[in-house]
């Protein structure tokens, strides 16, 4: 029996950048629809059973509308049994949090969340060493990637029926824990440390407010916060250290710092950041963000440490499908 | 008022802010206790428990600017500048109320402060504010419309058909949801198809974002960005704020449909003043004694505007057709 846990966060992808930037829109039928075309992608690997979290509406309505569709019409291989996990719904990131747990407890073999970094932050330390697909339906997202959700579920189900080992297409992924005013907090990207005094509506698009950032990797094709540590580092996605930019004096770098918002930073100073290190953010009385949304409140004088971990084991589909086509050419 | 960033607000503006916030709550949980006495006419509903969005969204408004209220409206009047003793002396039905004592909880209006007025027409603020911006953009002036929304209300034709004449016209106005759960006894997961109203204003073409409503710094932020693009020509948007109303739909309303703990637990918890008290605070812009002394003042103002209610004549019987037609 191969069991996969499917977290959709009905909430993502209505933040302010809606408003500042030229944010993209998701809306919660299409991410049935990506739930769907999730489903005949695990269904076709041999996935039996799917455990969903309970989503709004329109999330669950567009999935039994267009998979019941699919099978009257025969089109596709059997889609797995669907079970919706009795929680109660808030539509609060506690509602994922309960989710993750429930799925672990009930021993699924890989987790598919689609949401955007926001979302996808709250599995880290969360899922043991089970593999995660991380699916992109939010803004400036950086950890979960566009792709195809009938190809990324035939990767997922791949990994998850032990056709392909998890060593094989996955990439064990870093993160960064935050700790400060007794709260610790993860991120899978970035952790920076922003001047505006109140968390507010949480995105950051003032670059004058942004005095230093933590990275896991810097992808030169990402937007945000990281996009600052790309324009001065190579530091590709599983690469084994980190990186910590300090803004200041120094030369400009022109990043895309949301989408839509093209911006100059100054960059006074980059260190790398090695794994298991522990760093101190500057003191700066404001707030600190993880992924890109201001977070953790912080007053003056306040301590701020970051230290740089393993993260999830990330399903990459890329490598998902090429070592199957490996596998079939040596057989 | 012209601060977007949280990082930027005067602390003068926060002092306001938090009196607004203050004297909103004070009002109602006042007029909760008056009405019980029955001296006070009419039907009311009470907006404790959602004072960060009013005053959050009125914050960037200037005076020129008009906002379109609910039958919920008391806060929203307040927000926008409309005297407290005149609005008690309205809820008792006086002759020195905002309205002459002839419109009660659920009309008070004052065209001077831009408050186009409470509404009892569920849905009856957005075409109110289309008008509002129609007329801004034909007269050319920088003018703004605001309209505040329940979930309920947002279900009904006039909301929808206003955000789309709103985008087909590209007119300054900015919708603002209040979503605090329930249309009337009927919670939100029943009557809407999807939990975020927000996610409507995507098939008309203008962007709608989604802040926590119980935060006045999200509140204002999101509105600040919203009511500056749309006074920049930018065309309008939606605002949902989810938050919670520590009352019944209406004065005398059981809530069997609520949680028992469910009130409690957001005033303990989700509770927009104590939110607000503990960050200023916190962050050494305010401090507890100068946040003491507007709740004094309040407190006193409050008191005064009740017993100037009590004491102030009814409107005479001959007064009853006066203010009704309107000379062009």
């Amino acid at each position: 029996m191969t069991r996969v846990g499917i977290i959709v966060n009905p909430a993502s992808g209505h933040d302010i950048r809606r408003l500042i930037s030229a944010a993209t829109v998701v809306d919660n039928s299409e991410k049935g629809a990506m739930t769907v075309r999730l489903l005949s992608g695990l269904g076709a690997t041999g996935v039996d059973e799917v455990l969903m979290m309970p989503a709004d509406l329109t999330v669950s309505r567009a999935i039994d509308r267009i998979a019941r569709s699919l099978v009257v019409q025969g089109l596709t291989a059997p889609l797995p049994s669907l079970t919706w996990l009795d929680l109660p719904t808030t539509y609060h990131a506690r509602d994922t949090i309960a989710a993750l747990a429930a799925m672990v407890e009930a021993g699924v073999d890989a987790v598919c969340v689609l949401g955007g970094d926001g979302t996808q932050r709250l599995v880290h330390g969360r899922v043991d060493e089970i593999p995660v697909l991380p699916l992109s339906t939010g803004t400036n997202n950086i950890y979960p990637v566009w792709t195809e959700a009938t190809v990324a579920g035939i990767a997922a189900g791949l990994v998850a029926t032990g056709q392909v080992s998890r060593e094989q297409g996955c990439v064990r992924e870093k993160a960064l824990e935050v700790t400060c005013a007794g709260r610790t907090e993860a991120a899978l990207v970035d952790v920076g440390v922003i001047s505006d005094t109140f968390a507010g509506a949480r995105a950051i698009w003032r670059p004058d407010h942004i005095h230093e950032v933590v990275v896991c990797f810097a992808d030169p094709c990402a937007i945000g916060l990281s996009s600052i540590a790309a324009s001065v580092i190579d530091l590709p996605r599983g690469s084994d250290h980190g990186a910590k930019v300090v803004i200041g004096d120094g030369p400009l770098s022109r990043v895309p710092i949301a989408p839509g918002l093209v911006v100059d930073i100054p960059v006074a100073e980059v260190t790398p950041v090695t794994l298991g290190q522990t760093v101190s953010l500057l003191d700066v009385a404001g707030t600190i963000s993880v992924d890109g949304e201001r977070e953790i409140e912080r007053y003056r004088g306040e301590p701020a440490t970051v230290t740089l971990t393993e993260g999830p084991w990330r399903i990459d589909v890329g490598r998902v499908l090429g070592a199957t086509r490996l596998q079939r050419a040596s057989t | 008022m012209t601060g977007t960033a949280s990082g930027t607000i005067p602390a003068a503006e926060l002092l306001q802010a938090y009196r607004t916030m203050r004297t909103i709550r004070d009002f109602e949980e006042r007029v909760y206790k008056e009405f019980q006495t029955g001296q006070m006419p009419g039907f009311v509903h009470l907006y404790a428990g959602e004072e960060a969005v009013a005053t959050g969204v009125c914050d960037v408004l200037t005076p020129a600017d008009y906002i379109a209220s609910t039958h919920r409206g008391h806060g929203h009047a307040i927000a926008k500048g409309c005297d407290v003793v005149a609005m008690m002396a309205e809820l008792y039905g006086k002759a020195t109320g905002t309205c002459k004592g002839k419109g009660g909880s659920m009309h008070i209006a004052d065209l001077s402060t831009g408050m186009l007025g409470a509404n009892g027409i569920v849905g009856g603020g957005p075409p109110l504010v289309c008008g509002v911006g129609l007329s801004a953009k034909v007269r050319g002036t920088d003018q703004v419309g605001v309209s505040f929304t329940g979930d309920g209300g947002s279900n009904q034709g006039t909301f929808l058909e206003s955000l789309n004449f709103a985008a087909a016209m590209n007119l300054p106005v900015v919708f603002v949801v209040e979503n605090n759960g329930y249309a009337e006894s009927t919670a939100s997961s029943f009557h809407q198809s999807g939990i975020d109203v927000a996610k409507r204003a995507d098939g008309f073409g203008l962007p709608g974002v989604v802040v926590d409503g119980q935060d006045y710094f999200a509140v204002r932020e999101a509105a600040a960005e919203a009511v500056g693009r749309a006074r920049a020509g930018g065309g309008p948007s939606l605002i949902e704020c989810k938050t919670i109303r520590y009352f019944g739909h209406f004065i005398g309303d059981q809530q069997k449909y609520r949680a028992p703990n469910e009130v409690a637990d957001a005033r303990e918890h989700r509770d927009p003043l104590k939110n607000f008290r503990a960050r200023v605070t916190r962050a050494g812009v305010a401090t507890d004694e100068q946040l003491d002394a507007i709740d004094a003042e309040v407190a006193e103002l409050i008191d005064r505007a009740v017993a100037q209610a009590q004491a102030a004549p009814f409107p005479a019987p001959e007064s009853a057709l006066e203010d009704v037609y309107v000379s062009y």
